[in-house]
């Protein structure tokens, strides 16, 4: 009896396989990674420098525009960022975390070093504050603008923060 | 009475025989062997042998048809019950009756008597020779003739052929032949008769025909004709 | 003494005439089940196919599987740097803006690969598609997550609202920016139906049953052939087995090859040689002890037809000797007399042992043979009652229905008193017309203890009885001459309290 049963169980398998290979056609996958991305030739605007600032999609990720000032430089760069998008970026719907800062003030900001791959940013606003999105959005352009390997450290008024590296992913 | 000849090779079934039929008043000439009981045959003149069948030198059945080629003599044999196969080859080859041993004198004599004994002479009326197609029966001189020609035949035969040939067309039963022919019991050997009719056909049917004169009658017997 | 003597010797197996061996025999049985459920074929037959079966769709699938996979990766991989490379030959500035997004996607869209695609870009807030509408249904969150969220190009197979295969590409793009590679915000998604490859796909399976059910078919010939050589030794075994069973003890097989079933085939051979073996001693062993008995009578046969051709001598004499002399002659007659009937009887029935009896057969009158049965023994008179047929013919041997009704209606008037009834009859039945003969008589009827030792040899009812009733064997050989017309003879006592014996064989008896 056991033996028809043991028939029967490997003959309904032989079937089951036979239904798979008749009833497979493509199956659905999941998300697969299939090598790098796209690394597209970006060209400044006529009449930018090619210096980039770091604004905020509306998702909340890092993305570097320029900044579309004839001036390059690190300095400019963090300036044009203490300013907030322009009317371009927001017609794309890029903003900034950074709140709203006096343009007299954003002028004051400067960058020291780099000295053992850390540059310091010294900003005139309070960093202890700052929210993590605008902190890495002044980081990013700070490295961007510098070089990439280095490290960033924000100085405020209030207080000196950390090194750290440009980080555009998500949080 | 009847000179016998004792054709019987065991010493005390010889002198017991012999010595039962001699008191009965039959003079009797008794052999050891087949071979001794042929050689009597003519000095003798026996009127009926008693034959046995298990013989040392030539066997009973040899010394039956050695008998038949020279004498319609009347021949009895003595077997053993169950010798079926040599009660049917000795029948064959002319005996007329067989005595299964052992045997009382009685029984044995009754026996001799019985084939000794004359058919009756045939009812008031009746022609003494009858023609039958080719045969030609004489009940009073007991001969038969085919075609001109006498054929001999053995006691047996030759009465079956009269009761047979008395009333043509009528069917007799085995047993019934058993019982008038031989003087058998009703239950007695059927081979009997299916051997003597054998024989009686070799010598006056013809030999290509389907058989005219004694036909069978399948399931029932025997009857002479319809010629 | 003697009595007691004689019932020893014959034990209750030789009284059929067959040894007790021989009782096993079954003839006419049904037939034993030739097949089990499944038979052997059919498991081996469907274990080759399920082997066959297996292998075939395994390879099938592992095959279609591989097959798919080349033909799915080859798209896929084409569609990803197909679309990387395209995006890598458009210059962007940052930010974007609606009007470059569609150009982008325009030019895109025009050169899709392996098929013709649609084109969705993202950046920040703005769309742009190559085909109108904002956002495709075939892109899902999680891809839309995964190239936002990792620099890398992925790509999803989903199926949308129909059914249909899609193949959906995301690819973000970056840009070289002072050493590192920051995202310029934009992602690409490419679309494209995977109808081609379904179709290839769907062919490759069809291809594949194709081949599997021929395939599958022409594993039925050596499946047939593995279990025709399997089988015939088997087979060849049980018809051996079979031919063992109806007697044939010097049945062999011949043993093939040096397998599993060759062993089995050797040791058959084996068991039968021993078992013909001790039968062929067993059966000499009877058939010495059955032709002593023979022989014996033989040899007494011979001085007993000397003697008893004398006896009457004897008794003629007896009347003029002294009275001693004369009962001494008397008894020597009488008893010669019955030894000659012992003698003739053993040898009887010897040659039923022997099977050496044989039928003489003739169509008689019924009536008449049981009439002239009882003329013949002066039993016709009022001791004897017949209720007898008119016409009914049969065809058996006379002189043993002679014998059997003569023992019958002896025995009835011995042991059971008069008046005995003899009521013959005819009866049809489906294998052919029945002849009944009752033999009843008046006597106290027999004993229960006795009744199944009736037709024993030298078994006598009445142990008090004297010898002078037969030789003993009187019932033993009524049987075995009953048993040679293939009929039944049975006893029992009849409601009137007197022994009944019925005879039953068929009207018509076969040589």
């Amino acid at each position: 009896m056991s033996r028809i049963r043991d028939a029967a169980r490997a003959a309904s398998a032989a079937a089951a396989a036979g239904l798979l290979l008749a009833g497979c056609g493509i199956k659905t996958t999941g998300v697969v990674e299939s090598g790098a991305p796209a690394e597209v030739e970006v060209r400044p605007e006529e009449g930018s420098a090619d210096s980039l600032v770091y604004f905020l999609t509306p998702d909340s990720r890092l993305v570097a525009t320029h900044s579309g000032y004839s001036a390059p430089g690190v300095q400019v760069a963090l300036f044009r960022l203490l300013v907030g998008p322009g009317e371009r970026e927001r017609a794309s719907g890029l903003r900034t975390a950074l709140p709203p800062v006096d343009l007299a003030l954003a002028g004051t900001t400067t960058v020291e070093g780099p000295a053992d791959d850390v540059i310091e940013v010294r900003l005139p606003i309070d960093v202890a504050k700052l929210p993590d999105l605008a902190r890495r959005q002044v980081v990013c352009t700070a490295v961007a603008n510098a070089a990439s390997h280095v490290e960033a450290r924000l100085r405020g008024p209030d207080t000196v923060l950390a090194p750290e590296p440009c980080r555009t992913g998500p949080l | 009475m009847p000179r016998v000849l004792l054709i019987e090779d065991d010493p005390s079934v010889r002198a017991g025989v012999g010595l039962g039929l001699r008191r009965r008043g039959h003079e009797v000439a008794a052999a050891e062997t087949g071979e001794a009981g042929l050689a009597l045959m003519g000095g003798f003149h026996p009127e009926l042998v008693l034959l046995d069948l298990m013989l040392p030198g030539i066997n009973g059945v040899q010394v039956c048809r050695r008998i038949r080629e020279t004498s319609q003599v009347p021949i009895i044999m003595l077997t053993a019950r169950g010798d079926d196969f040599d009660i049917v080859v000795g029948l064959e080859a002319g005996a007329d009756d067989y005595i299964v041993k052992p045997a009382r004198t009685e029984v044995i004599e009754a026996r001799i008597k019985a084939v000794l004994r004359r058919l009756g002479a045939p009812a008031g009326g009746r022609p003494q020779v009858e023609f039958h197609g080719d045969l030609v029966v004489d009940r009073a001189g007991l001969t038969v003739a085919r075609g001109g020609e006498r054929i001999a035949l053995a006691p047996s035969e030759l009465k079956l052929l009269l009761h047979l040939s008395a009333s043509p067309e009528q069917v007799f039963s085995r047993q019934q032949l058993l019982e008038y022919v031989w003087e058998h019991s009703y239950h007695a050997d059927a081979r009997l008769v299916d051997a003597c009719v054998r024989r009686l056909r070799h010598k006056i049917e013809d030999p290509d025909g389907t058989p005219r004169y004694i036909q069978t009658v399948r399931g029932f017997g025997y009857r002479f004709g319809p010629l | 003494m003697a009595r007691t003597a004689h019932r020893d010797r014959t034990p209750r197996a030789g009284r059929t005439g067959r040894p007790a061996w021989f009782a096993r025999r079954r003839r006419g049985t049904p037939r034993e089940r030739r097949i089990a459920p499944l038979g052997l074929r059919t498991r081996l037959i469907a274990a080759f196919l399920l082997v066959a079966a297996v292998s075939a769709v395994s390879t099938a699938a592992l095959t279609y599987q591989q097959a798919r996979n080349a033909v799915l990766k080859q798209s896929q991989d084409t569609a990803v740097s197909t679309l990387r490379d395209l995006m890598e030959a458009q210059p962007v500035s940052l930010p974007m803006e609606q009007e470059q997004l569609d150009r982008l996607v325009s030019e895109l869209a025009k050169r899709g690969k392996p098929h013709p695609w649609n084109v969705f870009a993202e950046y920040g807030r703005l769309r742009a598609s190559s085909n109108g509408s904002p956002t495709s249904t075939v892109v899902t969150d999680r891809l839309r997550r995964q190239v936002t969220a990792h620099p890398h190009g992925a790509f999803q197979r989903v199926t949308d609202a129909d059914g249909d295969p899609y193949l959906a590409v995301g690819m973000p793009a970056v840009f070289r920016a002072n050493g590192a590679r920051p995202p310029t915000g934009l992602v690409v998604f490419a679309t494209m139906p995977l109808s081609g490859e379904r179709t290839t796909v769907q062919a490759m399976v069809e291809a594949a049953q194709r081949g599997a059910v021929p395939g599958l078919a022409a594993a039925v010939i050596p499946a047939l052939l593995a279990a025709r050589s399997v089988l015939r030794p088997v087979r060849d075994m049980r018809r051996a087995a079979q031919k063992m069973g109806r007697g044939r003890l010097d049945t062999r097989i011949e043993v093939r090859g040096a397998d599993e079933l060759a062993g089995l085939a050797r040791t058959f051979n084996d068991t039968a040689r021993a078992l013909e073996a001790s039968v062929a001693e067993l059966r000499d062993a009877e058939t010495r002890a059955r032709r002593f008995a023979s022989d014996v009578s033989h040899e007494l046969r011979t001085p007993l037809a000397g003697m008893l051709a004398v006896t009457e001598v004897l008794d003629e004499e007896a009347a003029g000797l002294d009275a001693d002399t004369a009962a001494a002659l008397r008894l020597i007659s009488a008893e010669t007399g019955k030894l000659a009937v012992l003698v003739e009887d053993l040898m009887e029935i010897s040659r039923f042992d022997a099977r050496a009896a044989e039928l003489n057969l003739d169509e008689v009158d019924v009536a008449e043979a049981v009439r002239k049965t009882l003329e013949r023994r002066h039993w016709d008179d009022a001791r004897v009652v017949t209720d007898l047929p008119r016409d009914a013919r049969a065809r058996l041997d006379p002189r043993r229905f002679d014998v059997v009704l003569a023992n019958l209606v002896g025995n009835a008037l011995r042991h059971g008193g008069a008046p005995v009834r003899v009521t013959v009859r005819t009866r049809p039945q489906p294998g052919g017309p029945r002849l009944v003969v009752e033999v009843a008589d008046s006597g106290p009827g027999i004993a229960p203890e006795v009744l199944p030792h009736i037709f024993d040899r030298f078994f006598k009812a009445d142990a008090a009885r004297t010898r002078s009733a037969g030789s003993g064997l009187g019932l033993a050989i009524t049987l075995e001459n009953v048993r040679l017309h293939g009929g039944t003879l049975e006893a029992r006592n009849g409601p009137a309290g007197g022994a009944v014996f019925t005879l039953d064989m068929p009207l018509e008896a076969d040589a």
